[in-house]
């Protein structure tokens, strides 16, 4: 490892719970409770974290957060943009970065959601992007608009829905093992998930992922720093965001993108400098947590990272490959946004962590390296490449 | 503004479409998430590209067509659809000749 390779020193999440849920926090307390905990996590303290980033148009503001927690000196806050959890990892790259460059010596990525008090997603908008040419035909919501290049896949590949409900279910049973996960005690067969009430067809419920009040938190700091902490260190093996040619917010509304490869994520550039940053290739991955907005779209997240082929991840997901312990690359192993909370998505950085330290609560045995994937569909889209601690 | 990602141009002209409309996707929304929407449940929502004009594709809506019916490929006629006296969208139907 590079003397240089930033180091995840601290993880930490509030408590998840549904988003409707009365009880809850406001979003500015879970941040705090989730940074808190990553702070006691890495044996620093928390006023002594001197960078913030965060992603998609996280409302709680950096100095807000400062003055909260007592942070003696504020180096640095960046947000990612993007309108969703395209940015998750992209909050980590920034910190990443802020800390190689000397910017900052302790940077946490957070993201905290608290619907019930900001807003639910996916209503009408007249301000959206693209509103003026999707609204005035009835679509407004992430599960309507994705289904679109969802239903494209089918077409070119022939996804079909047990496929999807392979990995809806992987997810749902690698959830009944996580202590924090909102869809413990719920485990799900193909009946159940077939059953489920059509959404936006070809997206049932269960395809659709959670909506969640909590927070997540990583901090990221140098090699040399990390050497110095109490804690696990997990290494940054690569980070990367961006948005490939023509691809833009395209899935999204304006169904711009290029047509040859519209049945993606349009991650294919953005997956060759990941794994080319690293020297690493798909085939060396062991464990995998792949943003779950919808089952279908992140079925084809796992091919642009080349988990599988172009348009061969409903067999693959059919097969078992993704199911922990036996699969071949298990993939989200705390359940996903799909089945552990909807902290969109930094909660699989939280758990590419835990992987990578060895405390998963569906570990994946002797794993050396942990790909971790930012929200398909916004952009920018990020991922990371994690190795082992 | 630029209108043209490959040459930055702001320079604009009105280009009559091809006569080819089919539709590349669709889905069938069962949840209607506003309050306009829910004596028309489900509906759909298409992307209706015109292959012949290099590709363009619009969101729009299948009207006439039950839901079973609708397939990506299937040919569709424009209708001009007036909502109010001030709010006039393009919708399509199966053309007549449609292959589904």
């Amino acid at each position: 490892m590079k003397a240089d390779t930033p180091m995840i020193v601290g993880i930490g999440q509030s408590e998840y719970t549904k988003w409707n849920d009365p009880a809850h926090d406001s979003e500015l307390g879970l941040a705090c409770t989730a940074i808190m905990a990553a702070a006691a996590d890495a044996g620093i303290d928390v006023t002594h974290i001197d960078g913030i980033t965060s992603f998609g148009e996280d409302a709680n503001e950096p100095p807000l957060i400062q003055a909260a927690l007592g942070i003696e000196e504020l180096r640095m806050s960046a947000m990612l943009w993007s309108g969703g959890g395209g940015g998750s990892c992209g909050a980590v790259d920034l910190a990443a970065m802020a800390v190689k460059s000397g910017q900052a010596h302790y940077v946490v990525a957070m993201r905290s959601l608290a619907q019930g008090h900001a807003g639910r997603f996916g209503q009408y908008d007249p301000n959206w992007r693209h509103a003026s040419f999707i609204h005035p035909f009835g679509l407004f919501a992430a599960p309507q608009l994705l289904a679109l290049a969802v239903r494209r896949h089918m077409h070119e590949y022939g996804t079909t829905a047990e496929q999807m409900g392979a990995f809806a279910i992987a997810c749902r049973t690698h959830a009944q093992r996580n202590p924090a996960a909102i869809m413990r005690s719920r485990p799900m067969d193909m009946a159940s998930y077939l059953a489920s009430r059509m959404i936006a067809d070809p997206f049932r419920l269960f395809d659709c992922c959670l909506e969640t009040n909590g927070a997540c938190a990583v901090i990221v700091t140098s090699w040399e720093r990390a050497r110095d902490l109490p804690g696990v260190a997990v290494p940054i093996l690569s980070s990367v965001h961006g948005s490939s040619d023509g691809w833009s917010s395209g899935p999204l509304g304006s169904f711009n993108m290029p047509l040859e490869s519209f049945a993606s994520v349009g991650a294919a550039q953005l997956s060759e400098a990941l794994y080319g940053k690293a020297g690493l290739s798909p085939s060396d991955i062991d464990v995998a947590q792949i943003y779950d907005n919808f089952t279908g779209v992140a079925m084809m997240a796992m091919e642009d990272f080349g988990l599988c082929e172009r348009g061969g991840s409903g067999p693959f997901c059919a097969s078992g490959a993704i199911a922990w312990p036996n699969g071949e690359i298990p993939v989200n192993t705390h359940g996903g946004n799909l089945s552990e909370a909807y902290a969109h998505g930094l909660n699989h950085v939280v758990e590419g962590v835990r992987q990578m330290r060895g405390t998963s609560t569906c570990q994946v045995e002797n794993a050396a390296l942990c790909l971790v994937t930012g929200g398909p569909g916004p952009a920018p889209t990020s991922a990371l490449i994690l190795g082992r601690a | 503004m630029p209108v043209c990602a490959r040459c930055q141009s702001d320079s604009i002209a009105w280009v009559e479409a091809s006569d080819d409309p089919e539709i590349y996707s669709y889905t069938i929304i069962h949840q209607a998430n506003h309050e306009a929407l829910a004596d028309v449940t489900p509906y759909n929502a298409a992307i209706v590209i015109f292959p012949a004009t290099q590709s363009v594709r619009l969101v729009s809506n299948i009207i006439d067509c039950a839901p079973d019916d609708l397939a990506i490929g299937m040919q569709l006629s424009l209708v001009w659809e007036e909502v109010r006296p001030d709010f006039i969208v393009p919708r399509f139907r199966p053309s007549r000749d449609a292959r589904t």
